[in-house]
């Protein structure tokens, strides 16, 4: 099925580096609290943009900013060039929000959901009809038409809620944890579907927890923590901004956490920890410490099983840039 | 048309629900019935027989309450009442098919409808008896705390509260039809409450929002959603109340379905306006539920109560209260003055609620 006839190619619009979100210097406050503190950030028409950043980061903040559904106390929103507090009637029409939370009429069909949200996006008969028909089958609910919402699983709810964003065919669509919560096969039929999205060419916002997403689906990546943005770029420059480090990761039998302590000692390494059988050592890149650290092993009586050394991960990044402390 | 579409799809919600739908339709007809024949002499045909069993664990005020409760209801519709001994002797005849329907209440006080999986329908009229107890019970717990009468002298008072209108009056369940689809219409505000919350503040209003609807369609067609699916339910215990029962709704129809819409629009409108006010999931629907009961009694919607002094003064304040007077009032054609009086009143009241919740939604921006 082709789902978006009209547009470009995500490579041409990639190409034409078109900006479709342009935040700058915005501020949100919570009482004192500052939620979000001169952000400012761009997102380009045609990527698939992951918003990533701890629990409080400001993640939620920005995108309910970007959706008008927050007053800001400062700062500017421009969506496709436009601002959101002025136009937003124009930019709302290609704009398609998949929420966190199942936002959907339980006692109503799958059809009537999205057919009622092609309604509030203006679209009415045979293009609403059509319309409503290709959203279903494109998360891959066309044998569900009739299905009343809450009789369905979580993982086709999760879907539903997709295709009442995508309905109008919109250009940007912002993504907020829509896997949460679901079986891997609805995870990846999700995932597809993204990525299928934007192959047509929607810009896609995308937020989640899960790391392993971002890698497989985000091809431009900003990491929020205490309201700003910390690091931005593709997958590869932001593993470059740790590349530094390497992790070691040694299967060990028979040692005790004071192991730590002397490797911790060992020039070049940064950091360490021990868990159940596997030492991990985080070291400088170049330090070629990997003989003191077997040294400290067997020298506290212990025995290894396995060793390898580990290029950075998205995950390490992240964890690495907004530290390893427990958020509320 | 997109307040069209919002407004049809937040009724077709509605009334797929179906449990909610049920409460709203059939229990005020059984109250209707129930307190309409109890208390006035109405003409109860038995077109119905049910056996019932009880089991309590202990003799408590809720337990023999209800026991009592039952046994009064049962002399005018047709219900056998059997006091079982024990949980497992109940579910025995129920298996057995010796009984319809069961009633088992713990030491808790906690009530349990028992039944067969094919008797749906015992089922519902115990679970409505069983909650227009419930409705006895909040009644009296209001009574107590402001010093009235008991449960027995309520009784009493409601065989005396005969509406006298020159000469014509209202049988008990003339009365009873207008002052329980007050009281259920009433319940109706939480539809209103429930509307605000969870298609305007909560996740799928907010998801509504960013779409491109402008808050006055949206606020709009989530009041005329409310409004349909309360109309709807008002609108069907009339009918069934004229056309079953026999209940006096006056010579025009037009006009009581007019007066039962502007109730709707008002319940509405007091929803969408404790929920704004509350700001807080599930509090606007609390304090509809506190509220419609206390509106039902001052109203004189459960029997009688003084009608001067300062409760005569607070009763003209209660929406309750002047849907009666409009519609006993037109139905017997005693006082065109008070017609015109108490329906202008809903008016204001109407206007005063959704002036004041925009007032408190562009403040809460």
């Amino acid at each position: 099925m082709m789902y978006i006839e009209s547009k470009k190619s995500n490579m041409e619009l990639i190409k034409g580096d078109q900006i479709m979100i342009e935040i700058n210097n915005l501020v949100k406050r919570y009482d004192k609290k500052l939620a979000v503190d001169h952000l400012n950030l761009t997102i380009r028409e045609g990527s698939i943009f992951g918003l990533l950043g701890p629990n409080g980061a400001g993640k939620t903040t920005t995108i309910k900013s970007i959706m008008g559904l927050m007053n800001i106390d400062s700062g500017d929103i421009k969506i496709f060039g436009k601002n959101m507090a002025l136009e937003s009637q124009l930019i709302k029409k290609d704009l398609g929000i998949v929420p966190q939370e199942i936002a959907l009429f339980e006692e109503l069909s799958c059809k009537e959901n999205v057919d009622f949200f092609g309604r509030l996006y203006g679209l009415r008969g045979i293009k609403l009809k059509k319309a409503t028909l290709e959203a279903l089958e494109f998360v891959g609910l066309q044998d569900n038409v009739k299905t009343i919402s809450k009789t369905m699983s979580g993982g086709m709810q999760r879907r539903l809620n997709i295709a009442c964003a995508i309905v109008h065919k919109p250009k940007l669509v912002i993504m907020d944890e829509p896997t949460v919560g679901i079986d891997p096969q609805s995870r990846n039929h999700i995932l597809e579907s993204v990525k299928k999205l934007n192959e047509q060419g929607s810009t896609i916002v995308y937020t989640t927890h899960y790391m392993e997403e971002v890698e497989a689906i985000c091809n431009e990546i900003s990491i929020m923590d205490h309201g700003r943005v910390i690091a931005q770029g593709s997958k590869e420059e932001l593993k470059d901004m740790i590349s530094e480090e390497q992790k070691q990761i040694i299967d060990i039998d028979k040692v005790s956490f004071s192991v730590l302590d002397d490797i911790k000692k060992v020039s070049g390494v940064i950091d360490g920890h021990l868990q159940e059988k596997t030492l991990t050592v985080l070291s400088h890149r170049d330090s070629e410490n990997m003989n003191d650290i077997i040294k400290c092993i067997i020298n506290r009586g212990g025995v290894i099983n396995n060793l390898k050394i580990e290029q950075p991960s998205l995950e390490d990044v992240f964890l690495t840039l907004t530290g390893r402390t427990l958020r509320d | 048309m997109k307040t069209i579409s919002i407004a049809f799809y937040h009724l077709l919600s509605n009334l797929r629900d179906r449990k909610e739908t049920m409460v709203q339709i059939v229990s005020p007809i059984l109250l209707i019935f129930i307190l309409g024949s109890a208390l006035g002499g109405g003409e109860s045909n038995g077109s119905f027989e049910m056996s019932l069993g009880l089991v309590y664990e202990t003799p408590t005020e809720v337990s023999v309450g209800l026991e009592n409760y039952l046994k009064e209801a049962s002399h005018e519709i047709n219900i056998d009442i059997q006091r079982v001994e024990s949980i497992e002797a109940l579910n025995s005849m129920i298996t057995n098919n010796d009984i319809d329907s069961g009633i088992f209440v713990n030491k808790l006080n906690e009530i349990e409808i028992i039944s067969a999986p094919n008797r749906a329908i015992d089922s519902s009229i115990t679970l409505q008896i069983v909650e227009s107890f419930n409705h006895f019970i909040t009644t009296e717990t209001i009574k107590a705390e402001r010093g009235i009468d008991s449960f027995e002298s309520m009784n009493l008072g409601i065989k005396e509260h005969i509406i006298e209108f020159e000469g014509r009056s209202p049988s008990a369940i003339d009365y009873y039809a207008v002052t329980m689809l007050a009281m259920f219409m009433m319940y109706g505000a939480g539809y209103g409450a429930y509307a605000i919350e969870t298609d305007y503040f909560e996740v799928r209003g907010e998801r509504i929002k960013t779409t491109t609807v402008k808050f006055s369609e949206h606020f709009v067609g989530l009041a005329l959603g409310t409004i349909a699916t309360i109309s709807v339910q008002g609108v069907a215990v009339v009918l069934f109340s004229k056309f079953v029962f026999g209940v006096n709704f006056g010579e025009s129809l037009l006009f009581t379905l007019f007066v039962v819409t502007s109730f709707a629009i008002l319940a509405t409108g007091m929803g969408m306006f404790m929920s704004i006010l509350s700001k807080d999931k599930n509090k606007g629907t609390n304090m509809v539920n506190v509220l419609i009961p206390i509106f039902t009694l001052i109203s004189g919607g459960f029997g009688n109560v003084f009608n001067e002094g300062v409760i005569g003064a607070v009763q003209k304040f209660i929406p309750n209260y002047h849907f009666h007077e409009v519609l006993l009032n037109y139905a017997f054609k005693t006082s065109d003055e008070i017609v015109t009086t108490s329906l202008l009143t809903l008016w204001g009241m109407i206007v005063i609620c959704y002036g004041g919740t925009l007032i408190l939604k562009r403040r809460a921006v």
